[in-house]
């Protein structure tokens, strides 16, 4: 039978160990491979802090791979040197323990870690002092968007975090549901979204550039789609998405746009988004105000007039589980109507 | 108590009916643990297949073969069912069936109560999972994390099945707890000193400690939590003052021993199997029994390293860093200490051993990953990422499954008196030690590379696609393997090589008696003067079982307790008093009927005390 | 002792019941523990609602005075039960039960004046952490109390004796630990303002 084959060429397993813990090992120098076109890899920071913390993981793996290529060496040669070559091999030498051995790994671990520990401290110490001078953005974490206001220029935007390249930006995050996560690999580490408390984090970015960000707490049903981006923009193209951010919706020019705000009143949308600058002033959902000046619907699909289509119409198939739903399924809505909202939300630049 | 020398009971099996009355009624530690541990692979086997559905959604991105909220109830399903339902009841039910037998007692300190615990374990695990058929299973995460759990969060009934279902088996927990304590204490036959006990009883008892002083705090939380759902209070809500962060430190306060509470009988287990496999003593007795002591003792001080993002302050934060590291000490040494107890040996390389230097292996790697984690700014990156989900499998898979598996093929002759078939348990090992790697090495990238954890679904072009694929081919190989495992028991109960007393040349007191032992375990036990009774020094071997017997000195003072339904009945009390919570109070009622019927038969049964 | 000792041949000359309850009252010091540090994290933080200045707390001293009193009567239970005195067992349960229920009582009565001021379970995080805390060891006493009714049971048929009084000591012990958990209670919930 094939399977006591198998089993019985078994016995010469250590080579299969070692098939099996080489292939592991050249499996670390292959993950690269599988990257996409831009990885949230946080060992590619794009910050200070994230650039501080890269480090302190860098010599941590550095201390890390010693002691796994040295222990699991030592497991290795252990096995390979000492299995028993015959049935009637007679017994070994009954050793019970050595101290001075004892004593080496102990000490040797303990250094290892004190070493861990000091460089642990400077990062800690350094990553502490907070700046004076950032710009402050108040992050809301929603079950499951996030949003995002500006209390210094009077903006209030959803799951795209526009901030200038080379200037500290501090994010208060406040939440009034369940606890979340305001998490951007590349720029910083996680803080918590904590109700009732109000956290404070920062990063500085020092690249130009769009990056991914994600909810990183457990935080209900669409955990998952709690997705947003961040823009870091060189200052004057930062002060430029200001002032436009700052303008009240354009008004609608073409007839569907305007059968579209309507609708966008009569059927209830009003009671939970705001567009400034018209009578919705829902704080409920998402502010559309600049809805087509985002590049996603909803944190997880790319805008387009068909997507918009799609969640205006069934945002079930795209975020099951979304609150907006519990609402939307009890408005019927016709092909034109849906045509209509879209057209208005995609005038809203 | 009356010492009778009439004949002892020879167990007959007449008819399916009295041998359910006899296992729904025994007091025998040795049944008991034969009952934990099959509930328990009962509950490993639902486990996996949970992870195999999770694993299947993730299998690429956007994926749609679960709604998020299945999802959600899986995910809950399977930490909770592998840390409370499995993984905790198969390590007690070794620890049932071997520890009387390694210290040379009758049976446990309370026979009775160590019934009523597994009857807790099973039905408390059956009242949690009718929350499947009963509304949903709970969907806020073992952890379950306030305010997600609330009633406006979490509006069906599962979370109150999760904090009942859990309260009946932390009944069940510490009161097993107890009866190690007090057998492991107690009842050591003369000679076996504190400083002769097997390794595996020194950590069933310091785990029996971490559960006696950690599972009240879960306890308080849930109780808590239950009034907050159920009767308006609100201990979590931030809305009346409160702070949903209290949970956290409630719930690591028991949690964070309770990964301790898992591993150190793991760790236990490897210091039996290494040792017998390498003909050699365990390396550094001493060292290993104070440093499972130190580290009961500093699972305590660290709980708060689950929480380094919610917003500590930075002393606080490096201050429990620092002392999660401190444990790599304790940890470092046991390592050294079963390499060193190879070292120089004569390793035979057994299914048993297989998995137990494969145990050694792979906890180093959850070690190592330790460290990150416990360095707050890298944990600020990797914290809630796959990087922990990788980390914590290679310490609960690699380190207690691999543990508890190399057991399995170590005391299964003990148990049934036959081997498990060792061919099949080498392609065991292989598919299992591959398909481990395969799975959860890769996490670790993408850890690395921003997953987070509990998303049901995830966007494509992140680079997350490829290792989340490899991940689900590696839970198809672990899957086969574990088929290959059952498979292999069944066929071995069959027609597996009859075991003998004692197969592996042990010489703990386990393997000085039958495979299976009597009733009463032992007909007389070998003079223990050493941490190997049964081991010749002289001669450099051990004593063959017709020398054990010969040196053994017969007991003719063998008093058994007789069996009882009242652990059942009170078992089915307390079980319905929960139930009656999420249906309805007539149940409770009933339950607390039956509770004060089965106290009442308990106490005036005769043959106790 | 000895009587018990050679009996059972214990390892640590202890006997099982005991050495496995004071196992269990570990356990339960940590569960009150934790209840007590959720009083003690939760105090002063209630937004709105009644407080401290309704607690009655010559009353409750009172109580207190009792509680502590019949731990006395339960120490010369204990001992009647020791030197084989079957009056004096039954006399001095007697006397422990009616303490203790005299405690539960005023913690009724305690409760229902509260309430009637409009201090509930759900007034806020005062009267959640007030009724949680006393309440579970309000529930202890109940339990202690039914248990020395059952135990009075048992020594009223004459099945303790001086070879056999270890159920007693151990309803004892459960006793002891009930009023010791009070004595840290009262001050803490009671005389001190947080």
């Amino acid at each position: 039978m094939w399977m006591r084959t198998i089993g019985t060429r078994l016995r010469k397993w250590p080579q299969l160990v070692a098939i099996v813990v080489g292939s592991l090992l050249a499996s670390v120098l292959f993950p690269t491979l599988a990257f996409a076109d831009d990885p949230p890899w946080f060992l590619n920071p794009a910050s200070k802090q994230a650039a501080l913390v890269a480090r302190l993981h860098n010599i941590e793996l550095a201390v890390a791979v010693i002691v796994f290529v040295v222990v699991e060496g030592l497991i290795l040669y252990v096995v390979l040197r000492y299995r028993q070559r015959t049935p009637d091999d007679p017994a070994p030498e009954q050793i019970h323990g050595n101290t001075l051995m004892e004593l080496t790994w102990t000490a040797g671990t303990s250094i290892a870690l004190l070493f861990v520990l000091v460089v642990f401290w400077q990062t800690m110490t350094t990553l502490a002092a907070s700046p004076s001078d950032g710009l402050q953005v108040i992050v809301r974490g929603k079950q499951w968007w996030w949003e995002f206001e500006y209390p210094e220029y009077g903006i209030r935007t959803a799951n795209e975090l526009y901030i200038p390249v080379g200037q500290p930006v501090e994010f208060l995050l406040e939440s009034d549901n369940v606890i979340h996560s305001f998490w951007v690999p590349r720029l910083g580490g996680k803080m918590d979204v904590v109700p009732g408390q109000q956290n404070r984090t920062w990063f500085q970015a020092d690249e130009p550039g769009e990056y991914h960000g994600q909810c990183a707490e457990f935080c209900g049903v669409q955990h998952a789609g709690m997705r947003f981006k961040v823009f870091a923009l060189p200052q004057e193209e930062f002060q430029a998405w200001v002032e436009q951010q700052q303008q009240p919706a354009v008004e609608p020019q073409d007839e569907l746009a305007k059968l579209g705000a309507q609708l966008f009143l009569s059927k209830g949308c009003a009671g939970c988004h705001a567009i400034a600058g018209t009578a919705a002033q829902g704080r409920v959902g998402p502010d559309l105000t600049h809805f087509a000046s985002r590049t996603t619907v909803a944190g997880v699909i790319p805008r387009t007039d068909e997507s918009v289509a799609r969640w205006v119409f069934n945002s079930e198939a795209i975020k099951p589980g979304n609150i907006m739903w519990q609402t939307m399924k009890n408005v019927p809505l016709s092909a034109e109507e849906v045509e209509a909202l879209v057209a208005y939300l995609q005038s809203l630049k | 108590m009356a010492t009778r020398t009439e004949a002892l009971p020879v167990p007959r099996v007449v008819s399916w009916w009295s041998t359910l009355v006899d296992w729904l009624t025994t007091v025998d530690h040795k049944k008991i643990g034969i009952l934990y541990i099959a509930g328990g692979v009962l509950f490993l086997i639902i486990g996996g297949i949970e992870a195999l559905l999770i694993r299947v959604q993730l299998a690429g991105p956007e994926r749609a073969f679960l709604h998020p909220q299945t999802y959600n109830e899986l995910l809950t399903m399977h930490g909770t069912t592998m840390i409370f339902l499995a993984a905790m009841p198969i390590l007690a039910g070794f620890g049932n069936y071997v520890v009387p037998l390694m210290i040379g007692a009758r049976d446990m300190a309370f026979p009775r109560l160590n019934a009523l615990g597994v009857w807790l374990f099973i039905l408390g695990g059956l009242l949690l999972y009718a929350s499947f058929f009963s509304g949903g299973a709970p969907d806020a995460g073992w952890f379950a994390y306030a305010p997600l759990t609330s009633k406006t969060f979490s509006p069906h009934k599962g979370m109150d099945f999760w904090i009942l279902g859990l309260m009946v088996t932390g009944i069940a927990s510490i009161s097993s707890s107890i009866n190690f304590i007090v057998t492991i204490l107690n009842m050591r036959a003369p000679g076996m000193k504190l400083n002769r006990m097997p390794v595996f009883v020194w950590t069933m008892l310091v785990t029996s400690f971490l559960i006696v002083f950690a599972f009240p705090s879960l306890t308080v939380a849930q109780i808590l939590l239950f009034f907050d759902r159920n009767f308006g209070t609100g201990f979590y809500a931030a809305e009346v003052g409160a702070t949903p962060i209290l949970w956290q430190h409630l719930f690591w306060f028991f949690g964070h021993p309770e990964v301790y509470i898992v591993i150190l009988p793991a760790f236990g287990m490897v210091s039996e199997i290494i040792p017998v496999f390498s003909r050699k003593p365990i390396f550094g007795y001493a060292a290993l029994v104070y440093a499972t002591v130190a580290i009961g003792f500093i699972s305590f001080t660290v709980w708060a390293h689950h929480m380094f993002a919610v917003g500590l302050p930075p002393v606080v934060a490096y201050a429990f860093g620092a002392a999660s590291m401190i444990i790599a000490v304790p940890t470092a040494i046991k390592i050294f200490n079963w390499i060193f107890t190879m070292w120089r040996g004569s390793l035979r390389f057994t299914t048993a051993m297989l998995f137990a230097v494969s145990f050694v292996a792979m906890f180093v790697i959850g070690g190592l990953g330790g460290i990150f984690l416990a360095t707050v700014p890298v944990d600020w990156q990797l914290t809630d990422t796959y990087f922990v989900v990788a980390h914590f499998h290679y310490t609960l898979f690699g380190g207690v499954l691999l543990s508890v598996l190399a057991a399995f093929y170590y005391w299964f002759p003990k148990i049934t008196g036959r081997k498990l078939d060792e061919r099949w348990g080498r392609i065991h090992w292989l598919l299992t030690f591959v398909g481990f790697n395969l799975t959860f090495f890769p996490m670790h990238w993408l850890g690395l590379d921003g997953m987070p954890r509990r998303i049901a679904t995830y966007g494509a072009g992140l680079g997350w696609d490829f290792w989340n694929f490899v991940a689900t081919v590696g839970a198809f190989i672990i899957s086969a393997g574990m088929a290959l495992f059952v498979l292999n028991i069944m066929k071995s109960l069959r027609n597996g090589e009859a075991a003998g007393d004692n197969p592996w040349e042990g010489w703990t007191l386990e393997w000085a008696t039958t495979s299976p032992p009597p009733a009463h375990n032992f007909d007389g036990l070998p003079p223990i003067n050493s941490r190997r009774p049964l081991w010749n020094a002289a001669e450099k071997r051990v004593y063959t079982p017709d020398e054990v017997r010969a040196m053994s000195e017969r007991d003719e003072h063998i008093h058994l307790p007789p069996a009882s339904w009242w652990p059942l009945v009170v078992a089915f009390g307390v079980t319905a008093i929960a139930a009656g919570f999420v249906y309805t109070p007539v149940i409770t009622v009933l339950g607390v009927l039956i509770f004060l019927i089965g106290v009442a038969g308990w106490v005036q049964q005769e043959g106790y005390h | 002792m000895t009587a018990q000792v050679e009996k059972h041949g214990t390892t640590l000359g202890l006997d099982h019941r005991k050495l496995g309850f004071w196992t269990f009252l570990a356990s339960e010091s940590v569960f009150f523990m934790t209840l007590i540090t959720v009083f003690i994290i939760y105090s002063g933080r209630s937004t709105s609602g009644p407080g401290h200045e309704l607690l009655n707390i010559p009353l409750t001293a009172f109580n207190t005075f009792v509680l502590l009193t019949s731990s006395l009567a339960m120490v010369l239970s204990v001992d009647a039960a020791r030197r084989g005195d079957q009056r004096g067992l039954r006399f001095w349960l007697l006397m422990t039960i009616l303490m203790g229920a005299f405690f539960v009582g005023v913690q009724v009565y305690e409760y229902r004046k509260l309430m009637h001021e409009g201090l509930t379970l759900t007034s806020n995080l005062f009267g959640m952490t007030f009724y949680t805390l006393t309440g579970f060891h309000g529930a202890h006493v109940t339990v202690g109390v039914l248990w020395l009714i059952a135990t009075l049971v048992k020594a009223w048929r004459g099945q303790f004796g001086a070879d056999n009084y270890i159920p007693v000591d151990v309803a004892g012990l459960y006793w002891h630990f009930v009023d010791l958990v009070w004595v840290f209670i009262f001050p803490i919930v009671y005389l001190i303002r947080w």
